[in-house]
């Protein structure tokens, strides 16, 4: 280090310029050679920074001195010493600045926090090429000829349905809309991978073989998939891996490529390694791996199709638009193709009228496919309502903080009239004095925003509970990044302008010099004293909305909480097992599923084992017709939920049965075929819920299945929807999954290590994964639920504080400036009681007509809640009084404390006030 | 004459720029005014105030040459003008009185 630090050379050069500069950094680059060499580089730089610092100090306070020879009078004052003046008056009030920079970093910290989620999950491109070229084509796929069931589309969380897209409906829209300059399709997909000993599930994504070029991504690593690798190759499938998962799982490891894995014990080569940042074009995912579509035909777990079978519709069909063509004459151009394409179907399909209903309302819709929020992401789907809802909530809880700041800028502006008074007694202008009043709110601001990064930064870790997740899904984090500080900095000068506006104009007003001849306006003019009850209104207001609307939520999630889930989770641990593609199912896959639950059955801490293909809770489930034995036709049939389940499954689970019994060991295959039905199904079917020893089968098929036990009606999908018509069949006798669930009631935590040392001599290459216990995927099921009431009740809280606050504030200016009246009529008699009332008279009105105007926001917003509640109104009374009448109550008992204080004072002090 | 009143800051510096053997540069000034001081003083209090005394005619200067243990800058000498002289002449009666007061304050 020969030279001295450039950072602290530049700040010097700025400060002096020309000639001096050369000479002063000369000098001090001389002596700092010299010290260099003589005590080392640390202590020299120390040194020098020492010296520069000092410098500019010295520059900044000592304005030059005007030359008799050149008086200039009026001249600008450097802006430097603006600054100075504005840390000054700042550091002259240290309490207040405090206040004003803890409250208004709060708001900052958590207004950055909520805007890191919703910018990840929602508003933020992805990192591809012209994100907002790209859309997703969803439209329920044309008819083919041999198919019933035409089209698998489910219901987002929004209530959008998306359609899945078969292959060659893809291929149709690739080739047929002019419109689209590049077309994609993918899905996603979980196999077994295995890169070492034990096969572990990986999530992936099955596309075409230009989805890297048509989204613009590139390969850190090797190279990218192309069109070629579409090709079945004998020899191995190409697989690129993302990222995360190559510095994850391999370590970043840079002779990766060209290395063998297996993929559902299908061998595949790793060529390359995806952009970093990419992983698919979903949000909150972990996705390993990208390979080529046919592949799907080699790895999927038994799957009976070629990946371009027409009646699998299980694509994302997304397309970039060619230049110059915006979204919605692009629908326009793709819908007249569409319209073709189902004119081409009925002429072809035989039978298409049965469908002809639902085609004639179907059309395409094409949804941004670039950003975060793209109906693709389970994640996204289901927290961008929460989201924005928390967004609204900040924003409020912001407005609060910076009405707060305004109060008390107002505050100590009237404190410090006569310091204007004089200022403009001098020749101050009020321009001058506008200008040094926004220097002290932009650094205020300025110092809060830091405040609230910081905080943001350290609520990071506050994050997973908050979430209900025990590891933050991938890329998943409120860390402010460059996109949170370019919105702070935006949000900053909005509200440091606000709160600037908000103040400024009443401090400097022209009658300010009127104090000093007169004590009487001491605490601000009346004009001034409306303005700031009008902005203690809006507080309260703002609070009350804010704190109806955590109180519904809290409730909300008590109403979910008490809901009664049907069965016992205490004490239960679940895991799955998967089978590898290579076995077929059948009775030996069920044998292995069987032996595996005898032998953790055996384990000493066990008491009860089972499985089952949906874990209660767990949403999702396969909607299937099934008839009664009255029906022989087949109708009309009843929409059923399927689980299919092991032995012991209502007992393991502590289940109640109304009638008959739990499935055994004996329900296996060659038997009589059994089934349980809950209670809403037997009643659907047979009309009465003593149904054992009725028959009933799927649609189209003889009802041959014997009922052999009626369960209770349970919420099955979610605790938030109605019992569903649900239908348990015998795992023995249905053996046809690929992946299971086990239950298990036992003591202790059963691992990984014992799960595999059971299933490991049986079958090797079934995976083990999902470790989890009930209890806690049931308290999972309502995470995001517990997370806005938790987050909404903090909020409010948060701004209730600081509208309470403003309260006091606004009776202390009040009672303080009315001392001597007070004091007048003490000693003419008036009782302390009348005073009070004189004085609380402002409080209950600014507070009530505050509370007023927020419920009335409250119910003309109160619609977008609704979506969000369990089992109650958005404008349910009772919470919503209860919620105003705390705030208001708080209020008025935050006001009484400076108002008893005013009138427990001494008499003679309060007439010699001045 | 009002150009002769000085701060004491500003007599140190004159003094130091006065007690050089011919000229001093800003190096050897601030380590002078520093050891009159007793504390370390700031490089940039040092040009400052040698800019105002040069403004006033107290001292003059002029540029040396670019040294590269100087980053190429240049250095510039002082000297004391015969203003400069006089008003360490008229301040130097004004230490006097006031140094005279010392021992009434601190007695032996």
């Amino acid at each position: 280090m020969r030279s001295p630090p450039r950072i602290a050379e530049s700040i010097l050069t700025l400060f002096y310029r020309g000639e001096a500069g050369k000479e002063l950094a000369g000098d001090l680059e001389e002596e700092y050679r010299f010290l260099a060499a003589a005590r080392g580089p640390g202590s020299a730089r120390r040194w020098y920074w020492w010296q520069a610092v000092r410098s500019v100090a010295v520059r900044l306070c000592w304005a030059r001195r005007p030359r008799a020879a050149e008086p200039r009078l009026g001249r600008r004052r450097r802006p430097a010493l603006g600054i100075l003046t504005a840390v000054r008056s700042l550091v002259r009030a240290p309490g207040v600045t405090l206040l004003v920079i803890v409250t208004l970093g709060a708001a900052f910290g958590a207004s950055i926090s909520v805007f890191g989620l919703l910018d990840r999950l929602v508003l933020r491109p992805l990192p591809i090429e012209d994100p907002a070229a790209l859309v997703i084509v969803n439209a329920p796929s044309p008819p083919v000829p041999y198919l019933k069931t035409l089209t698998t589309s489910s219901r987002a969380a929004d209530g959008m349905t998306v359609h899945g897209a078969s292959y060659p409906f893809y291929e149709l829209l690739r080739d047929r809309v002019p419109v689209f300059a590049a077309t994609v399709a993918q899905r996603r997909t979980i196999v077994a991978m295995k890169t070492g000993a034990d096969p572990f599930e990986s999530r992936g994504v099955l596309v075409t073989g230009n989805y890297f070029k048509v989204l613009g991504v590139g390969a850190a690593l090797g190279r990218t998939l192309t069109p070629d690798d579409e090709r079945v190759h004998e020899v191995a499938t190409a697989v690129v891996l993302s990222h995360g998962f190559w510095t994850r799982h391999f370590g970043g490891d840079w002779g990766i490529l060209g290395r063998t894995i297996q993929l559902n014990q299908h061998a595949s080569t790793i060529v390359g390694v995806a952009a970093e940042g990419f992983v698919g074009t979903g949000v909150g995912e972990a996705i390993n791996f990208f390979a080529a579509l046919p592949a799907a035909d080699l790895i999927s777990p038994g799957g009976p199709f070629r990946y371009d079978s027409p009646q699998t519709n299980i694509y994302t069909v997304m397309a970039r638009l060619a230049d110059d063509v915006d979204v919605s004459s692009a629908e326009e151009t793709a819908n007249a193709v569409y319209r073709t394409l189902l004119a081409e179907a009925i002429r072809e399909v035989p039978g298409f009228s049965d469908r002809r209903r639902f085609y004639a309302a179907a059309h395409v819709t094409l949804m941004p496919g670039g950003y975060a929020s793209s109906q693709q992401s389970p994640l996204s789907r289901s927290l961008t309502d929460s989201l924005w809802l928390l967004t609204a909530m900040v924003g409020l809880v912001f407005l609060v903080a910076a009405g707060n700041v305004s109060n008390l800028m107002l505050g100590r502006g009237t404190a410090r009239a006569r310091e204007i008074a004089v200022r403009k007694a001098l020749g101050a202008t009020r321009a001058r004095l506008l200008g040094d009043h926004l220097t002290e709110t932009a650094m205020l601001v300025a110092v809060a925003a830091g405040f609230g990064l910081l905080l943001a930064h350290w609520s990071v870790a506050l994050l997973p509970t908050l979430l209900g997740v025990d590891v933050l899904p991938t890329g998943v984090t409120s860390a402010p990044d460059h996109r949170a500080w370019i919105a702070t900095g935006l949000l900053s000068v909005v509200a440091g302008a606000g709160m600037w506006a908000g103040s400024a104009f009443r401090i400097t007003r022209p009658e300010a010099g009127g104090v000093l001849t007169s004590a009487a306006s001491l605490s601000g003019a009346p004009a001034t004293q409306s303005w700031r009850r009008g902005l203690v209104g809006t507080q309260v207001a703002l609070s009350v909305v804010l704190l109806c609307g955590a109180a519904v939520l809290v409730r909300s999630l008590a109403n979910l909480t008490s809901v009664e889930t049907g069965f016992v989770a205490d004490g239960v641990q679940t895991f799955m097992v998967r089978r590898p593609a290579s076995e077929a199912p059948g009775s030996k896959a069920a044998g292995v599923l069987e032996a595996l639950r005898e032998g953790l059955a055996g384990l000493p801490a066990v008491s009860a084992v089972s499985m089952t293909s949906q874990l209660p809770l767990a949403g999702g489930g396969s909607g299937t017709w099934v008839v009664g034995d009255d029906d022989p036709a087949g109708e009309p049939a009843t929409l059923t939920n399927i689980v299919v389940v092991g032995p012991n499954f209502l007992s393991t689970l502590g289940m109640p049965l109304l009638a008959g019994r739990d499935f055994t060991t004996a329900d296996r295959a060659g038997r009589q075929t059994v089934a349980i039905v809950n209670e809403s199904l037997a009643r659907a079917l047979f009309g009465t819920a003593d149904a054992v020893g009725r028959h009933l089968g799927y649609q189209h098929k003889t009802p041959d299945m014997e009922v052999v036990g009626v369960a209770r009606d349970r919420p099955n999908r979610s605790i938030r929807s109605p019992a569903e018509p649900e239908l348990y069949v015998s795992l023995l006798q249905d053996p046809g999954l690929s992946r299971v669930s086990f239950v298990v009631r036992a003591q202790g935590t059963l691992t990984y290590a014992t799960a595999r040392a059971a299933l490991s001599p049986l079958s090797p290459d079934w995976t083990v994964t999902a470790f989890s216990s009930l209890s806690d995927l049931v308290s999972d099921s309502l995470s995001r639920d517990r997370m806005l009431a938790w987050l909404s009740g903090a909020f409010a809280f948060l701004a209730s504080l600081l509208a309470v606050a403003g309260v006091f504030g606004l009776t202390t200016v009040h009672a303080q400036r009315r001392t001597r009246e007070i004091g007048v009529r003490l000693a003419l008699g008036a009782t302390v009681a009348s005073i009070h009332r004189l004085l609380l008279r402002e409080i209950a009105v600014v507070a009530s007509l505050g509370a007023l105007a927020g419920l009335t926001i409250f119910v003309l917003m109160s619609g977008y809640l609704g979506a969000l509640l369990f089992d109650l109104s958005p404008v349910d009374p009772v919470t919503l009084g209860i919620a105003t009448a705390a705030l208001v109550g708080v209020s008025f008992f935050a006001g009484t404390i400076p108002v008893s204080r005013a009138t427990r004072g001494e008499l003679s002090r309060a007439l010699r006030v001045e | 004459m009002p150009t002769t009143r000085l701060g004491v800051f500003e007599l140190m510096v004159l003094m130091a720029v006065a007690t050089a053997p011919e000229e001093a540069d800003g190096i050897t000034i601030r380590q002078k005014v520093a050891a009159s001081r007793g504390r370390d003083v700031s490089s940039g209090a040092v040009h400052t105030t040698l800019d105002r005394l040069g403004h006033r005619g107290l001292v003059s200067s002029r540029q040396g040459d670019a040294t590269p243990e100087r980053g190429g800058r240049p250095r510039r000498f002082y000297r004391l003008t015969a203003l400069g002289a006089k008003a360490i002449d008229i301040n130097y009666g004004a230490l006097q009185t006031l140094a005279g007061h010392v021992p009434q304050i601190f007695p032996q």
